[in-house]
């Protein structure tokens, strides 16, 4: 597999931050406050072979960096990338266990929300020139450019290790058991999970209501069919204006009936004749009475047109 | 394989979420909608029906206009009647006064459209009515 070089995701603005050097026997300090930390592994997290292979590019040789380590590393879950060197066709080849040097690191106390990025020790020292002091037992040397680690008593002049002095390179390691936000991966596997859930609970229910809603589409059609009714909402309009028009007409008419008996009373009213056509309504009263009778229409048809002969009323109502 | 980020799961996940929950939420709200058209529809087409049942049958009209005129009420007093599915144009002589009003009454209650309605009182206890009703 090949591990390519990335930025490492960091959502955050910038912190101070602080370079550690962290060695399986090495003290490492506590860290107080809120510095973010850059970690540079020594040669103990990770395995790093050079060779000469004879490929032009990184990503040719990523794709036989297993290869290189078949064999000569202990089974397990390795995680590769590949380095140029500055000779054409020869370059480093790393293997290191993510998980194992997550575990590591919790063992060695290193707040991990906390750490920014992560540095093998074979970009940060390749080029130095005399021993580094790691620890009391051990120091780093360079030798043929590769970095590794080595008892102290085999080397006679140490110089101190400051690695906040050092100007880091740009070779960081994507380590994804931690992110820049501080969550553990496995966290995050969780809520993707739960989120993946509720996801799929939508889709769900986004199913059903799809469902329903051609079935509520199709009960329209069916229940215009049933009442043998047109599909379209122009033809109803059509036909309830019709009806309706009918309804009304015959309310009107039948309004205008009971008003004019309405009128008639009473023993000394009777109707003598009524004409009901489309223009309106003539009735003619025979009555003793005629004011109670001429009050009789104005209270039911104010617009009236009466006249009187005698015993007799006449009105005339338009429609 | 090469592993992918968990970030990138998460963002995935969420992108999912995201998309059926407005999937869910556009279905949810446009069943809502069709449904509510659909109760508006069924409201329509009861009304419909309902007016139908009233004035949308001519021949259920004319059955009911034929069938007034067969009662003894007002059987004799027909002097003349043309009935067609269309219409009917009756005429009604020599009707006492409660068999007129029953006939009106009946005219009327039922919801007969009619087109022209003449009644006039002949005698001191006798009308005629002449009327076109429209089926």
């Amino acid at each position: 597999m090949i591990e390519r070089f990335r930025p490492h995701l960091d959502l955050t603005f910038k912190k101070p931050a602080r370079t550690v050097f962290v060695h399986t026997d090495r003290p490492v300090d506590a860290f107080p406050g809120e510095e973010q930390l850059d970690l540079i592994l020594s040669p103990a997290f990770y395995w790093c072979k050079k060779e000469r292979v004879g490929l032009k590019g990184v990503r040719e040789a990523g794709k036989i960096a297993q290869s290189v380590f078949d064999g000569t590393i202990p089974e397990g879950e390795y995680r590769y990338f590949v380095q140029k060197t500055g000779e054409a066709g020869v370059f480093l080849f790393f293997a290191y266990d993510e998980e194992s040097i997550v575990q590591r690191l919790e063992q060695l106390n290193i707040p991990l929300p906390r750490v920014r990025s992560v540095r093998f020790a074979q970009s940060e020292f390749s080029d130095e020139t005399s021993a580094l002091e790691i620890s009391e037992k051990s120091v780093l040397v360079v030798t043929d450019g590769i970095v590794s680690v080595m008892p102290r008593r085999f080397v006679t002049e140490v110089h101190p290790m400051q690695p906040d002095s050092l100007k880091l390179s740009r070779q960081k390691v994507s380590i994804r058991t931690y992110n820049s936000l501080g969550i553990k991966a496995s966290r995050i596997h969780t809520l993707s999970a739960a989120v993946f859930l509720f996801a799929l609970l939508f889709a769900i229910e986004g199913h059903y209501y799809e469902r329903a809603l051609e079935v509520e589409e199709a009960r329209a059609g069916s229940m215009l069919q049933d009442a043998s009714l047109p599909t379209t909402t122009f033809q109803l309009e059509s036909i309830k204006k019709n009806l309706l028009k009918r309804a009304d007409e015959t309310a009107e008419l039948r309004h205008l009936m009971e008003n004019s008996a309405a009128i008639a009373q009473g023993k000394t009213v009777r109707i003598e004749s009524l004409l009901l056509d489309e223009k309106g309504l003539k009735v003619t009263y025979k009555t003793a009475d005629s004011k109670t009778v001429q009050a009789r229409i104005k209270k039911h048809y104010p617009n009236a047109k009466l006249s009187q002969s005698g015993e007799t009323v006449s009105m005339e109502v338009s429609r | 394989m090469k592993a992918l980020n968990p970030l990138y799961i998460l963002a995935g996940s969420a992108l999912l979420l995201l998309f059926f929950l407005i999937g869910s939420w556009s279905a949810k709200a446009e069943l809502h909608r069709i449904a509510a058209q659909n109760a508006e529809l069924k409201k329509e087409i009861g009304t419909i029906m309902a007016l139908k049942r009233e004035f949308g049958d001519p021949q259920k009209r004319k059955r009911d206009f034929q069938r007034i005129l067969q009662n003894s009420l007002v059987k004799s007093s027909i002097a003349s009647q043309t009935l067609t599915n269309a219409k009917a144009d009756l005429v009604l002589e020599g009707l006492g006064e409660a068999e007129a009003k029953w006939f009106l009454q009946k005219l009327f209650n039922d919801k007969f459209r009619i087109k022209k309605l003449d009644v006039t009182r002949t005698k001191e206890a006798t009308l005629t009515i002449k009327t076109e009703v429209l089926f």
